[in-house]
């Protein structure tokens, strides 16, 4: 596979400008994304990730090392505004990242910083509106959105641009059980339909398994790099990192360490309700 | 919705109003100041309430909307003008101890009360028919003049934009904070002034603090969203001067006419 995204040894420190000293948050990262993967980052609070995701898009440049987007350096000043068109930021509090009172105009926003004349405009705005289902609301005020229609009309902001990559930094952390799956679904599906690159940064168990390979990371580096059904079948991992796996694989787990005999633990949720009937039926047998 | 919406938020309707070009909205606003404070006999009043009450009707949003929003100015307002009442000069009608209520000072009152009040109905009705970023489009267009002073109305508009924007997103963080506080034992209902102010500073320190977040969490947004100085910027909406609005124009001159007969040129 092609890389669309690479990179090369980052590094990056900031420097406290009163005392001068050099912290070090990210630590000689090398990745790379293809196109139309779904990756996610999990780690700790505080372990570099929402540093991470500013590098894909040149909001912060790395201080060691290069970051590729689609063969171009992120350090280019003059190209700065093709790889942020190419790869779009979402961050985690919805009403921060809306600069518009008004859904259409939000979305709009970053076309018009581009400069691109109005029908194209039109076009893409209709229909980043309708890929994340809030065609219906073009015209309302965004503080009457829900705070998951508010994350959904910022992800169609970052769409109308025609990205081909959308970072997400924790998405889904402000919102309510249904705003969250709305959430989840839109970007599941952008990836299955129109083929976009996701990298969504998580906290979240479940969400990781959507995803086809799981980042690990701790102080500033990538310390494992494992596909969602590894990562769960994995508890040594799964206790260093402090990582909760979902509640049906951790029920599989605690039968385990009863002494049953548990063969395959799934991220889907369905292959371990099988997997536990299975377990209960045998347990009828002996009876 | 409705119960919620806090000065100067943006009702999305298809009134006459909100047909308008922003920049007649503005221009028009800019006359009707000057017509409200040149307004000050009976004549030039009823002209001046009657334009009111036309406004509002055009502009589709129900009348208890405007005193909700306007509600705690208006109160001001009317405090203001209640110490007025006292201030003495003239012939006196009512006296007591040392308060003297004159006719001067009555009539002064009445009529800086409803200069205010239709000043703060009419700006309302702007606001509520005109979304931030026709508002933003508008002000840029009347200060592309300063851009000989070097003064980029590009930057300004958007700046307006987003400080509307967060208008009532920080009404509604500062009752969340209060709430916490509140919560955690603070008394915020003490009579005593000193106290009172007191108490407020554990919510102001908070909210600034989170509005500053706020402020580099939208930078990192705006700057993912390729803003720039570089690039000129378009705009999603088009902007037609219309008959509609060519005669909203004649309204507000008219009434200008009006009001200057009735100052002026009446005996």
């Amino acid at each position: 596979m092609e890389n669309f995204i690479l990179f090369n040894n980052v590094s990056f420190s900031s420097i406290n400008e009163y005392d001068d000293t050099k912290t070090e948050i990210l630590k000689d990262i090398n990745l790379s994304v293809g196109h139309g993967e779904f990756i996610s980052v999990v780690g700790k609070n505080g372990c570099g990730k929402s540093t991470l995701s500013k590098h894909f898009n040149a909001v912060l440049v790395p201080t060691g090392g290069d970051i590729l987007i689609d063969g171009i350096n992120t350090k280019c000043e003059e190209k700065i505004f093709e790889i942020r068109q190419k790869i779009g930021l979402v961050l985690q509090n919805p009403d921060n990242q809306i600069i518009s009172g008004v859904v259409e105009d939000d979305v709009a926003f970053g076309l018009e910083n581009l400069g691109i004349n109005r029908y194209t405009m039109r076009e893409n705005v209709d229909k980043a509106l309708k890929s994340v289902g809030m065609y219906e609301y073009k015209n309302s005020p965004t503080y009457t959105l829900s705070g998951g229609q508010k994350q959904r009309v910022a992800i169609a902001g970052v769409l109308a641009m025609n990205p081909e990559c959308i970072v997400l930094d924790e998405p889904t952390s402000m919102l309510d059980p249904s705003g969250r799956k709305e959430v989840l679904d839109t970007i599941v599906n952008l990836n299955k339909k129109f083929g976009t690159t996701i990298v969504l940064i998580t906290h979240d168990m479940e969400e990781l398994s959507l995803s086809g390979r799981v980042l690990i990371m701790d102080e500033g580096s990538i310390v494992s790099e494992k596909t969602p059904e590894e990562l769960f079948c994995n508890s040594h991992l799964l206790n260093r990192y402090g990582l909760l796996p979902p509640s049906s694989i951790k029920l599989l787990y605690n039968l385990e360490n009863e002494g049953y005999k548990v063969k395959l633990k799934s991220p889907d949720t369905e292959i371990c309700t099988k997997e536990i009937l299975s377990l209960l039926e045998e347990v009828k047998c002996r009876r | 919705m409705i119960e919620n919406v806090c000065l100067g938020q943006y009702i999305p309707g298809s009134s006459i109003l909100h047909r308008l070009d922003p920049r007649i909205k503005i221009l028009s606003f800019v006359i009707f100041m000057i017509i409200s404070f040149m307004s000050g006999n009976i004549f030039s009043m009823s002209i001046l309430i009657l334009s009111v009450a036309v406004i509002i009707l055009l502009s589709g949003v129900p009348l208890k909307v405007y005193f909700q929003s306007t509600k705690y100015i208006l109160f001001l307002i009317f405090l203001s003008c209640v110490f007025n009442v006292f201030y003495d000069y003239g012939e006196a009608v009512f006296k007591f101890w040392v308060l003297t209520v004159t006719l001067e000072s009555i009539k002064n009152s009445v009529i800086i009360i409803l200069r205010v009040t239709s000043l703060m109905f009419v700006s309302s009705s702007v606001m509520f028919t005109t979304s931030h970023s026709n508002i933003s489009f508008a002000i840029e267009t009347f200060m592309k003049p300063l851009s000989i002073f070097k003064i980029n109305a590009q930057d300004i508009a958007t700046m307006i934009t987003i400080s509307l924007k967060f208008v009532p997103i920080i009404f509604e963080e500062t009752n969340k904070i209060i709430n916490a506080q509140r919560s955690r034992g603070a008394d915020l209902d003490n009579k005593n002034i000193i106290k009172k102010v007191k108490s407020y500073i554990p919510i102001i320190f908070p909210l600034f603090f989170l509005s500053f977040k706020r402020a580099s969490d939208l930078a990192v947004a705006m700057e993912s969203r390729c803003y720039n100085n570089i690039i000129k910027r378009t705009s999603i909406r088009e902007f037609k001067i219309s008959i509609l609005d060519i005669s909203c124009l004649i309204y507000i001159i008219v009434i200008l006419i009006g009001v200057v007969y009735c100052e002026y040129l009446m005996i």
